[in-house]
Formats: C-alpha cells, structure tokens, sequence
C-alpha cells in the first residue's frame, strides 16, 4: 500500500501540467460569458454552467484516453518498466500506484473544471446539468475511468506490435456475440430485470478484466512486451468468459424454470380438451416469464419458447392447434408460427403480419383473417402459405370490435368508427370465393361504444353502450331487443333463445327470445361482473372480493348459490390469448379448472374440494 | 544461508524460435566480481533480465542468495543494486526527486553517500535526469544502486557509450565500493579492460550458450601468445593446443589455451624451436580469441 502511494505520487508529480491544463480549461468559459454575442444566447450563468459541463466532458474523456494509453503501455514499448521491476516493489503496487494517480487525476481535473463553474453560476449549473448535476458529474467521471481501463488494454495491445492481436479480436467478438446473445435472449422475452442482472454479471467480468488485468500483466510479462501482452489478453479474456460463463449459467438457470417453479399462473385453455397454456413469473427467475404447454390430466408438459411471444398465443376454437405469434423487434412484425399442442415442434405458418394487427384462425387453423392497421383484410391459407383474398375498409371504417370466419370463405368484421361524435358499429363480409368484400349492415349508437360479444354460432350480438345493452343481428345489427340501463354487469345468450343478464349487486334478469323478462332471480354474489349458462340450466357467475375473484355457481331457478369456488375459471378473463378477435363467447360446459394467480386448480363438483394441479406439493 | 549471491540453473530464453539464451548454467559466490562477456545479440541482456526477475525463463531459473527470483523478486530487490544498459529513469525527474524516491522505498538508503557521489561528478541534485549526458545518467544508476546499500550489484553493459575519462571514474566507484563492502558484482561488459583488475572470474556467452566459466587469474595463466621465427610448427607434439594460429612476419603466431611451462619446454625438446616468444594475453585478448571474429553473436 506504501509502496502504491510512493508510485501514484511520483506520477502525479510526474503529470502535474494536467492540472495545470485544466486550470486553464476552467477558465476558458467565464471567458466565453464575457463575450456579447455569446451572452446574449443564453445568459452568461447558462453560458459558463455549459461551457463547464462540455469542456470538464471532453477533458477527462481525452485525459483517460492518453493516460490509459500511455500508463504502462509506453513504459513498456519504451523500455522504461524495468525503472520499477528494479527497484523492491510488487507488481500490485506498480499497477495499482498508476492506476490510483490515473484515476486521480481524471477526478482532480474534472473538479478544476467543473466546481468554479458551480461557485460561481450555480443557477446554470442546476438549469444545464439538471438538478445539482452531481449524479451526471459522477456518471461522466465514471465513464472516464472506464475510459481509462479500456484505453490500457487496448493501448497494450497495440503496442505490442504482436501477431497476438488477431486472437484479441477474435476473442472480442466472440465474446460481444456471446454477450449479446445471451442479453438478447431474455430482451427477446421482456425480462429486463434477468437481463440487467445477466448484464450485471458480464460487466463485472468486464471490470475485473479491466481493473485486475493490468496487474495481471505487470506480474506475468513484466518488462517483457510480448510476454506482457500475452498475460494481459490471457486475464482479459479469462475474466470476461468467467462473466459470460456466469451469465450463460444464470441465463440456463433461469430458462429452466418448470411449471412447478410457476409463481403466479396465467392460463390460455383448450376450448375442448386436455391442454393449456400456463405462463408467469417463476421461483427466483425475476421477471423472467416462463411458458409451458401443460396437459392438466397427466401433468406431462412442453417448455414453450417465450421469445417475442408477448402473451399473442391461441388455441384454435376445434382445439387441435395452438397459433403463437413471435415479434421480430428488427422488423416489428409478427410471425405466426402453429404447433400441436401434444408436440414441441413449432412450424412457421409462413404468415408475417405487422405488429399490433389483429388475427382470427379458422376453427381449425387452418384459415387466418388478419386486419393490418385496420383497414387491409387479408385471409392467409396456411397449407398452402399463401394469401387467398386482400381487401381495403372505407377509410371511415374504424378500429375492429370483432372479426371471425362464418365459414372457412366468409370473414365477418365488426368495425367502429373513430373520433366521430356518433358512434356507428358497421359489419362487413368478405367472401373469399368471390373476392367481394361489402358492408352488411351497421347501428347506429347514442353514446359511447363499451364492447361487443357475439352468441356462439354468431347469429346475435349484444352490444353495449354506457345507459342500454342493444341485442342485434349478428350480420346486419339490426337492433331486435334494447334494454336500459347502465349498471349491467354481464351478459349472455341462452340456450333457449333468450337472454340472461345481472342487473346492479343483486338480481338475474332472465329474458325469452322474443325479449320479454320471464323472471328475475335474487343474486347474492358481491360485485359480480361475469354470467354464463351452465348446461343443466344453472348460472356461472364471477364475484370480486377484496382481495380476488371467486366463482360462484348460481340456482338457475332460485339464484340460490350451490357451488363457491375461491377461484376463477382459466380462460374466462383473457390472460394471455388477446392474439385473437373473435367475439363469439362459448356456450360452455361447468368449467372445471381455475386459477387463484397463484395456483392451478381442479375443481371437484361433488365434493366441492380443489385439487391442486400446479404447483404440486 | 547459502554462500552463492546467483545460482542460475540450464537457464533458457527463447524468442519463437530463436534461442537467446540456451541451457546457461553458473554461479557467483558471495563478494565475488563475475564478469559476463559476449558479443552483441549474445544473450546478455536476456540473461540479466531473468537474472532480475523481469523476464519469465522458459526452462530453468534463477535464484539469487538462495531464493527464487522470479517468486521473490521484489523482496530480493532490496539487496539488489542495478545499473541498466539504457538508463531507465524516468528523464524529467530530478535526481533529487530521483533519491527521494528510492529512498520511500529502500531499508538501507544512505542519502549522505548518494549525495557525496552527487558531488564527486559534479552532478547538481536539481538536474534533470534527461537532460544529463550518457556518462552522466551512468553515475547517477551507479550512486542510486550502491545508495540503497546491496549485498549485489548488477551492471548491464555500464560503460557502453562512455567515454575513457567517464569509463575510468564508474569503475573506480565500483571498486572502491567493492574495498569498502565486499558486495558481489555481476557485470556484462564489452569494456574488457575495465574489469581487468577486478573480476574473478569470466565467462563467455557465444550464440546463447556459455562457453567458458573461469576463474580469471587460472583463464589468464593457460592462455599464451607464442611467436615463432620459422615455420611450421607443430604443438601438438608438446601436448598444446592452438586455439588459433597464423602467419606472423616470417613465422607464425598461436595462441594457446592450455599452456604450462613443463608442457611448452617439451615441445621445445621434440620440436627443436628455439626461437620463441611467449607472452602472457589481457582478458580482452583471451575474449577476442574464444569470442572472435567467427565467434561472435547471432
């Protein structure tokens, strides 16, 4: 320690004209603030306070290259090392002496600079380097002194005059690939938290690579220029693959997070069938989210890729096919790729749409409509990876509110017109046989627009506006029933023909098909907000407690509640499938899974007992 | 303890594939004075700078009053005074701040003698090191290596560049040091007759190998100039070996390398010659005779 100080004080006194040139700099913008014209810009506070920050920047940014370049790196091309490995001090003392009176100057030159400014135009300096301006004063010291490092070895490296050089460059770029890749991986999946993390673990390879690796080289090559060289390049590259070692292990880790590692669950369920999707954040993985195809009956599963997926995955409505759609940030496009949900195997569908369109498969999959920035319609064929049918909407058509296959050749589209003061909700077809796109009718709205779903074949349509629920054709909306009010809180066709719907806290009004209100059932579900028609006659309805959403299963003849299940039916709330537009909601049958966010659940209907499928015990 | 200040074992330096310095083992007791010889690109800074600790050998090593110097090389320098074939210090430092310096760093500093060698050539301690002559920078090596104190003193080539006058005064520093403490010296030097009166003992470096390591009085006392009136003139009858032979005047001139007077008088006997004149050979001679013209560095 004695001996670094001896060191770092004998090259300070060495490149004491530094800061003699930075007395020099700090003067040169009260000098500028003297002169008219450029006072006259911006005051001469804003003046000097700039003219501090730009010339404090640019002197310590050019002080680190020089001395980081010419620190150990001239000695020993000069021949002048051996001044030190004569004498009895370590090589740490060497190195660590140099580096200490580097850093020291590149800190004293940058407060010479800076602090008169701050003295004496303290307005300016707040207005120009933001706030007190130390927190930017600390990042541009801090990257000087990276500066500083990074100038040693690469001056060392050239100054070697060593064939060795190749292997540093190669080196580098494996080592930027290697970076890279592993970064853009959990970039690709939105883990910014792993991904600072993983970068956290490279830089500080990169650091100690920097830091340790002169001292590095002064105990291994000495006075010796290629030798030095050599055990510099060793350390360098040594540290940084210890770092991307680090990361990569850290990014394996984190990739192999299975569903039982799932701490909080988000579902996309089959329509029909055994398979899911279940994503979320899992134990210790920071936000990494982690996605599985899950058969709920034997627990058996398949890691699903997370890259550029965002949450744009659906099962198709026959089940056979799950559709991911993969964002390629370089383009910003969206890929769709189609894979079985029993297998890995993920297939490009050949599909490449631009970000943010909309998109509904065929039942099968087989089909898929997509609107591209809303007004071009297009229906891929998947087999044979080509367009069957484009069409352009008026230009007034609007944002889509639905659109789904009637028939693999016909496409239904509910668009709603923008910024107009009124409303209109216009449906159109396009027939793909005949390549005719046209509008098959629309309604009016009084009011704002809050949402639409159609009855499972599509032949109806609710759609609501803040004070009525209008019940219209499915094709031409045309209106067939309207009913007032503003607190209705769901909505749903019944098998019947008629319609069923939850009035404010406490009541299902039930309505035939011509809509005439049968019946209205007491409901005592707190804040329920969803209903669906249960096969056997009874009502699902969702309830929100304080802290989470319940499911409730309703008497559908006396609104008596028969089942209450802490938790909520997967795929009723859309936590990952918005990939899709089709409005048609499902007559479906008595739910069976549910999800608490935390858990995934089995519900047992006669016991009225949940079995935990995820995690497991 | 041991009694050697350097032991270098099959010490080897290569360069690619060159080798600078091949297999070199030797030895310098404690007080005594080894000079190195060899010609340019014979391997002797190689040998020094592994001799210091400064350069890694690629096979044996080095140990300097018993302990690795590569693995102790800064405890090692304590004892150790250097004076380097290219004046390596820092040339805007004074030689004021030069002594102050080394002074943080050495347990043995004697700033009274560092000064007085200061004054005795006439060297001011506000001067700076780069703007001192050759010679000059020389002397300062010299009092800062015998200021801190060393049980050895390594000189690389210290007289090179230096005139007769500056030549002189560095080893009359040296050797009256030497009176003073019996340090141990090693010295690699073209100046051969510099090092005439004191070293005892020699080797000869030719081409990366050691090809003589002597006692200087026994080197000095086998090797002969001999001249003959007539020729030819077979040596080898007397059991003498020529190391080198050629025509001089009318005879002829060898130099023998394992002369004795027992030896010479029987060749004489079966030869006949009785014209000759036997001279003894100054370490230069012996040099240029093992070392000469064919004989030199790479």
């Amino acid at each position: 320690m004695r001996h670094a100080l001896v060191i770092a004080r004998r090259e300070l006194a060495e490149k004491r004209f530094v800061a003699l040139a930075a007395a020099a700099f700090a003067v040169l913008p009260f000098l500028l603030s003297t002169i008219p014209a450029i006072r006259a810009r911006g005051g001469a506070a804003d003046v000097i306070a700039t003219g501090a920050a730009l010339l404090s920047m640019g002197f310590t940014g050019g002080l680190a290259l020089m001395l980081g370049s010419s620190m150990v790196g001239r000695d020993l091309s000069e021949g002048r090392l051996s001044f030190y490995f004569a004498r009895p001090l370590g090589t740490a003392a060497i190195w660590f002496g140099k580096v200490a009176a580097g850093l020291a100057l590149i800190a004293g030159t940058f407060l010479i600079i800076a602090v008169p400014s701050r003295i004496a135009a303290p307005a300016g300096w707040n207005h120009t380097w933001g706030g007190t301006g130390w927190k930017l004063a600390l990042i541009i010291v801090g990257a000087s002194c990276l500066l500083f490092f990074l100038a040693h070895v690469i001056g060392s490296f050239i100054r070697s005059r060593s064939a060795w050089i190749a292997v540093d460059f190669a080196a580098f770029c494996l080592a930027a690939f290697g970076g890279y890749f592993l970064l853009r991986e959990l970039f690709e999946t939105a883990a910014i938290q792993a991904m600072t993390a993983a970068a956290v673990m490279i830089g500080s390879g990169v650091v100690v690579a920097l830091i340790g690796g002169g001292a590095w080289q002064l105990e291994r090559g000495r006075t010796d220029r290629k030798r030095s060289h050599f055990a510099l390049s060793q350390f360098v590259w040594t540290a940084i693959a210890g770092g991307l070692v680090l990361a990569a292990g850290f990014v394996a880790w984190i990739a192999s997070a299975r569903p039982n590692d799932l701490t909080e669950i988000r579902v996309e369920p089959q329509r029909q069938g055994p398979w899911l999707v279940v994503a979320g954040k899992a134990r210790g993985r920071l936000d990494y989210m982690a996605a599985f195809v899950y058969n709920s009956e034997t627990g058996g599963y398949k890691r699903l890729p997370v890259h550029g997926l965002y949450g744009q995955l659906m099962f198709t409505r026959d089940g056979n096919a799950l559709l991911l759609g993969r964002h390629d940030r370089r383009t910003n496009t969206i890929e769709v790729f189609r894979r079985e949900p029993g297998s890995g195997d993920e297939v490009s569908t050949g599909l490449t749409l631009p970000a943010y369109s909309e998109m509904t498969p065929t039942d099968d999959g087989s089909r898929i409509v997509s609107a591209e920035r809303g007004r071009i319609v297009n229906v891929y064929d998947v087999a044979q990876r080509r367009s069957l049918v484009s069409a352009r909407l008026p230009e007034n058509a609007g944002y889509t509110a639905g659109m789904y296959f009637v028939t693999p050749s016909l496409v239904r589209l509910y668009k709603i017109n923008r910024d107009a003061p009124v409303k209109v909700l216009r449906v159109f077809e396009l027939d793909v046989a005949s390549r005719a796109l046209r509008q098959t009718g629309q309604l009016v709205l009084e009011g704002k627009y809050l949402g639409l779903v159609a009855s499972d074949d599509g032949s109806r349509v609710f759609v609501r506006t803040p004070d009525a629920l209008i019940v219209a054709d499915g094709r031409t909306a045309a209106p067939q029933m309207t009913i007032s009010g503003s607190t209705f809180r769901g909505a749903t066709f019944l098998r019947d023909g008629g319609t069923a719907l939850i009035r404010g806290d406490h009541a299902i009004e039930i309505r035939d098909a011509a809509g005439a209100l049968t019946r209205t059932l007491p409901l005592s579900v707190p804040n329920a907000w969803s209903l669906r028609e249960t096969p056997d006659g009874n009502f699902v309805t969702i309830g929100q407690g304080p802290d989470s959403s319940h499911t409730y299963v309703v008497d559908g003849k006396s609104g008596a509640v028969v089942q209450h299940i802490p938790a909520l039916p997967v795929g009723w709330r859309g936590d990952l499938g918005w990939f899709g537009h089709d409005p048609r909601r499902a007559t479906a049958a008595l739910p069976a899974l549910f999800t608490d966010d935390k858990r995934l659940l089995r519900w047992n209907y006669a016991t009225k007992q949940a079995e935990v499928l995820l995690p497991r015990g | 303890m041991t009694d050697r200040a350097i032991q270098i074992d099959n010490l080897t330096v290569r360069y690619g594939r060159n080798t600078a310095v091949d297999n070199v083992s030797l030895n310098v007791e404690r007080g005594a004075v080894y000079a190195l010889l060899g010609r340019n690109g014979a391997g002797k800074s190689s040998l020094i700078r592994c001799l210091l600790g400064q350069q890694k050998a690629d096979a044996g090593g080095v140990r300097l009053f018993g302990d690795d110097v590569w693995q102790r090389r800064a405890a090692l320098m304590q004892r150790v005074g250097v004076v380097s074939e290219d004046s390596d210090a820092p040339p805007e430092m004074s030689v004021g701040a030069l002594a102050r310096f080394c002074r943080c760093l050495y347990a043995r500093w004697d700033q009274a003698a560092f000064e007085t060698r200061m004054q005795h050539f006439g060297i001011g301690l506000d001067d700076r090191f780069g703007t001192l002559s050759k010679g000059q920078k020389k002397q300062v090596s010299l009092a800062l290596a015998l200021a801190m104190s060393p049980d050895l003193i390594v000189l690389d080539d210290p007289t090179l560049g230096l005139d007769v006058v500056a030549r002189k005064a560095l080893f009359e520093e040296v050797i009256g040091e030497l009176a003073d403490r019996g340090i141990s010296v090693f010295v690699t030097t073209h100046d051969l007759s510099g090092i005439e009166t004191f070293a005892d003992r020699v080797g000869i470096l030719q081409r990366g190998q050691l090809v003589l390591d002597e006692d200087a009085d026994a080197l000095r006392s086998r090797f002969r100039r001999i001249r003959f009136t007539a020729q030819p003139v077979a040596l080898e009858t007397g059991g003498l070996a020529a190391t080198r032979m050629r025509s001089w005047g009318g005879g002829a001139e060898a130099i023998v390398s394992n002369y004795d007077d027992i030896a010479f008088e029987r060749f004489r006997a079966a030869s006949g010659v009785s014209a000759a004149e036997i001279e003894p050979m100054t370490l230069e001679e012996i040099f240029v005779a093992v070392a000469g013209e064919n004989g030199g560095g790479r």
